[in-house]
């Protein structure tokens, strides 16, 4: 059993890789998910965030127009219309400690390094759904806390 | 504790509403029990797609042989670094996925010598051939019996003219020679 409902999510998968938007949306529906959005670049998935208003984002990083490191830093900026906490889950090819710093820094929630594994992705996943961490954020940083959980989930309302 | 993000005072009415319907859909998904062994559904899924892998990672080697030559033609300058280096960078991210992650290490070197050296202009076109002739070649043997050898040397070498090369015009800036000859964080996909 999965500790999630996948059923009640809305992803939203941003590369500008026409078969890697395919693989991401493969495991997506595999996983059970009925609504996965996509977008070619970050320019683009950043109106799809807006317009959409997806429940989690998987972006890739290098991408034309604004990459995914770009599309986080606008995600994460409370002037635009959309959740700045937004979970965001960035696969990338880059795998150097600089890099990982720096993306984490701008607010990527959660980052795997490709060749996509199922069981990273679904982890992954299941990590920002069940277990939401706290975000320490200041001018230069916006970045989630692995070790400060917060509470209980939000009510639902009946 | 930290507050949880449910709410921000630069966002307007519907979207305070819409993000309300956002973090109401987490927090049910969160309560709730999914289906049986998603991570088994999700890779019976992905092995349906797999007669067609063959054929995308020829896609991908075509698109890397088309950016090299608008480099040769046009000269490596800003308009056609993005495209070469996402054709390499696509390849290296994806070969293992599609079933040839032999091809992942040459891919991985041309992102290097692209992303890593200073000045566009000094890179020597040679190498950018050989990297891309090296993937295409790889991907064309890939059934031979000694491909991982093949690829292996293929591979190391070209990876230690790159790092050559990347020492030599990066020496003015020995933090960040240091920074790309860390080793990377996580382990580098099998060979095979």
């Amino acid at each position: 059993m999965s500790p999630i409902d996948f059923n009640l999510l809305r992803f939203l998968a941003v590369d500008d890789n026409a078969l890697a938007r395919h693989v991401v949306r493969t495991l997506l529906r595999g996983f059970g998910a009925p609504e996965v959005y996509e977008a070619d670049d970050g320019a683009s998935g950043l109106e799809a965030v807006v317009h959409f208003m997806p429940d989690i984002v998987i972006t890739d990083w290098a991408m034309p127009n604004l990459d995914g490191l770009e599309l986080t830093r606008a995600i994460r900026q409370a002037a635009l219309n959309a959740d700045p906490y937004l979970p965001i889950i960035m696969l990338t090819g880059y795998s150097e400690p600089a890099r990982i710093a720096k993306a984490l820094d701008a607010g990527v929630t959660q980052l795997l390094t490709k060749p996509i594994s199922v069981q990273a992705l679904y982890d992954a996943i299941v990590t920002v759904v069940a277990n939401p961490v706290a975000f320490h954020r200041d001018r230069e940083l916006f970045r989630a806390h692995p070790t400060e959980q917060l509470g209980d989930p939000p009510a639902v309302a009946a | 504790m930290a507050q949880h993000p449910n709410s921000n005072p630069a966002i307007d009415d519907d979207a305070a509403h819409e993000m309300t319907v956002q973090l109401r859909r987490l927090a049910e998904a969160a309560a709730a029990v999914g289906g049986d062994d998603p991570v088994s559904c999700a890779e019976a899924a992905l092995a349906e797609l797999s007669n067609d892998f063959g054929a995308w990672m020829y896609e991908e080697c075509e698109r890397l042989e088309a950016a090299r030559q608008d480099a040769v033609r046009l000269g490596l300058n800003q308009k056609t670094h993005g495209p070469l280096f996402r054709a390499a960078h696509d390849i290296k991210g994806q070969a293992a996925t599609f079933g040839y992650p032999a091809l992942a290490g040459a891919a991985g070197s041309l992102c290097r010598l692209l992303e890593h050296t200073p000045q566009l202009t000094r890179i020597p076109m040679a190498l950018v051939n050989q990297h891309v002739s090296a993937v295409r070649a790889i991907f064309r043997e890939y059934g031979r019996s000694d491909l991982a050898e093949m690829a292996g040397a293929l591979t190391a070498r070209l990876r230690a003219v790159t790092d050559e090369f990347l020492e030599h015009e990066n020496s003015f800036r020995p933090d960040y020679l240091d920074s790309i000859l860390a080793p990377p964080l996580v382990p580098q996909a099998p060979r095979r």
